[in-house]
């Protein structure tokens, strides 16, 4: 290990690995966040030089922060700025910074999934449908159910009413409206989204 | 700028706040996910009902995680159960606590149905960097009681992960504060708050007391959006600075508290954003509080445990109970170096102190065996969540006699040859 002796050659070796690195982060986008942050993480754990520790430390810490805002500002303010959609990284941090409750308008809607036996229809208790219990809140509440309004999904949540429910027919999946819940709090508005047929009544 | 630095991220401090989020983060994360596998079949086998995040994974990831057969599913809610408990009481917490992310990974990727929150999004920041060191099991975990270190609450570690969890609430209320001001929030332009008051009975706003008055009154509405505005603004400046640091923990805690008591959110806010503001709270003063204690403990009267020095098993709990004993209330006796033990307690002989461990209370209450358990698990903070499985109903029987089968086997449980097959008991 003479070699590393050689303060060019130590230097050289450093550059080469900084490159190497850089190369892996550029080459594989989707995991660039962990083979970014890879190195300093694998040095603040298995060093036991303090000095070498404290600079993959603040490697780490700057690497992270920047990675921290940019995630948080990317999706309203870095990409207008840069008028082009910028690249997220993948696997962590959500899609469009930190949202909630941001925009809360007086309109409302969610979605009712009504049930088809015999001649009579019933509105189902969506608590029926998706039976998970949660600490401390309520999912239907969260209007979890509005996600099975689009139609892309219709077809996997008619699939899922028939396993769940065998005991209906058919399924009616309806949006519920409110233009304004401050001036007209009892106008609601309804549509049928899509219907889902029984596989027994497809075939006839 | 170099101090400075050093100051905000590379000094050493005790881990022992860290250690005490990581009971948090566990049970958020229990909260949140086990249950789900209440309704595997609902939730993550072929019969569920699935969305997919592709803004947040690769499509050749979710793919790779769509093809798992039932079986597989089930695997992962197993190793998901294991790796939660080890990451809960701290059982090679840095390995269970990478194992628990990458399955809560997996279920994510799985069906992001239920668990696709911005809130969950935010609890996978947090587990990213518990992820990173093992210093969230320096203390109240098992790792510190296998470790044997008797000062392992007071251990010094670079401050950097605390101070990145500071900086990621503290900025995470701000870039909350800015997008309802900015982008395409409405909160000047609007009255979200009196919006929230009018929603249907299947909305997300729960019947409070204050929901009708509160519905009648779009100008105090707008006020309070206002403040919560204001609030959430300067809260990662109201944290950092010393003199206001205690008042914005108590703002925060009081936010949390209204919004589960007023919306139904996911809980992950409740759990897990109160005790990530306590990390501001510094760690030196923490230890230095906890010394004092200790100080203050050492000259007075001290509840005495009087054990079996002879027995190896015996001195590894005492060890252990030692490592516990943050605030340093328990003096162990080895009754082999005790002349006469009446002068402990008048009931106490050699021979019943060789039968089971006791407890000497400052007051002079005799406890042996199981109830001298019971009575120390008060004491030791390690030890609080058993009291409620040391108190359950049947322990008063199933105790005693569990602890007695262990006393007469004791010499049993360690290495020593002169002690084999319990002869030094028998």
């Amino acid at each position: 290990m003479g070699i590393l002796k050689n303060r060019i050659t130590r230097t050289l070796l450093i550059v080469a690995g900084i490159y190497i690195w850089l190369y892996w982060v550029f080459r594989y986008p989707a995991v660039s966040l962990f083979t970014l942050l890879a190195p300093p993480v694998a040095t603040i754990n298995f060093s036991r030089n303090s000095r070498v520790r404290n600079t993959a430390i603040s490697i780490f810490v700057v690497l992270w922060l920047f990675i921290f805002h940019y995630e948080s500002t990317r999706h309203f303010y870095l990409s207008a700025l840069a008028k082009r959609d910028l690249p997220k990284f993948k696997f962590l941090f959500p899609p469009a910074g930190w949202i909630m409750f941001f925009n809360v308008d007086e309109t409302y809607s969610y979605v009712e999934v009504y049930g088809k036996m015999g001649e009579s229809v019933h509105l189902i208790d969506p608590h029926d449908i998706f039976r998970t219990r949660t600490f401390g809140f309520d999912n239907i509440h969260r209007n979890i159910l509005s996600n099975v309004g689009s139609g892309d999904h219709a077809a996997a949540f008619c699939r899922y009413l028939s396993w769940r429910l065998p005991s209906y027919e058919d399924f009616v999946v309806m949006a519920v409206y409110y233009p304004s819940l401050v001036k007209e709090p009892y106008r609601r508005r309804q549509e049928v989204l899509y219907r889902c047929g029984s596989p027994r009544k497809e075939k006839r | 700028m170099r101090n400075c630095w050093n100051r905000l991220f590379l000094e050493e401090r005790p881990s022992i706040g860290l250690a005490f989020f990581r009971i948090f983060v566990a049970v958020t994360v229990g909260f949140h996910v086990l249950p789900l596998f209440f309704r595997l079949d609902e939730n993550y086998l072929h019969t569920s009902f699935k969305t997919l995040n592709y803004n947040f994974f690769t499509p050749e990831v979710i793919t790779l995680v769509q093809k798992s057969p039932d079986w597989l599913v089930w695997v992962f809610a197993g190793l998901f159960c294991l790796s939660w408990f080890c990451f809960l009481i701290g059982l090679a917490s840095q390995l269970s606590c990478v194992l628990m992310t990458a399955t809560c990974y997996y279920f994510y990727a799985l069906n992001s149905f239920y668990v696709g929150t911005l809130s969950w999004d935010i609890l996978l920041v947090t587990l990213f960097l518990m992820c990173l060191t093992p210093y969230h099991g320096d203390y109240f975990s098992m790792d510190c009681l296998r470790r044997g270190d008797v000062f392992a609450y007071r251990r010094q570690r670079p401050f950097f992960i605390q101070r990145l969890l500071q900086l990621q609430i503290g900025f995470t209320y701000f870039y909350t504060a800015l997008y309802k001001i900015s982008a395409e929030g409405n909160w000047i332009s609007g009255n979200p708050i009196y919006y929230l008051m009018h929603y249907p009975p299947a909305g997300v706003t729960k019947y409070f007391l204050l929901r009708d008055f509160l519905a009648q009154q779009p100008q105090l509405c707008y006020g309070l959006g206002i403040v919560i505005l204001a609030c959430e603004i300067f809260f990662v400046f109201l944290l950092f600075y010393p003199p206001t640091r205690i008042t914005a923990i108590y703002l925060g805690f009081i936010f949390h508290v209204t919004l589960i008591l007023t919306l139904d959110v996911p809980a992950i806010f409740f759990f897990l954003f109160p005790p990530q503001l306590l990390l501001f709270i510094d760690p030196k003063g923490v230890i230095a509080w906890v010394e004092k204690k200790r100080l203050y403990n050492q000259p007075t009267q001290r509840s005495r445990i009087i054990y079996d020095g002879h027995c190896g098993f015996c001195r590894q709990s005492l060890n252990q109970l030692k490592i516990m004993d943050i605030f340093d209330i328990f003096q162990p006796v080895d009754f082999h170096r005790l002349n006469d033990p009446t002068l402990l307690h008048a009931q106490l002989t050699k021979k019943t102190a060789a039968s089971q461990l006791h407890l000497v209370e400052p007051d002079g209450k005799l406890f042996g065996g199981f109830e001298a358990f019971r009575r120390m698990c008060f004491s030791l903070p390690m030890c609080y969540p058993l009291i409620p499985v040391m108190y359950f109903p049947g322990m008063g029987v199933i105790g005693p006699w569990a602890y007695r089968w262990v006393a007469q086997n004791r010499y049993l449980f360690h290495a020593n040859t002169t002690c084999r097959n319990n002869a030094c008991f028998r």
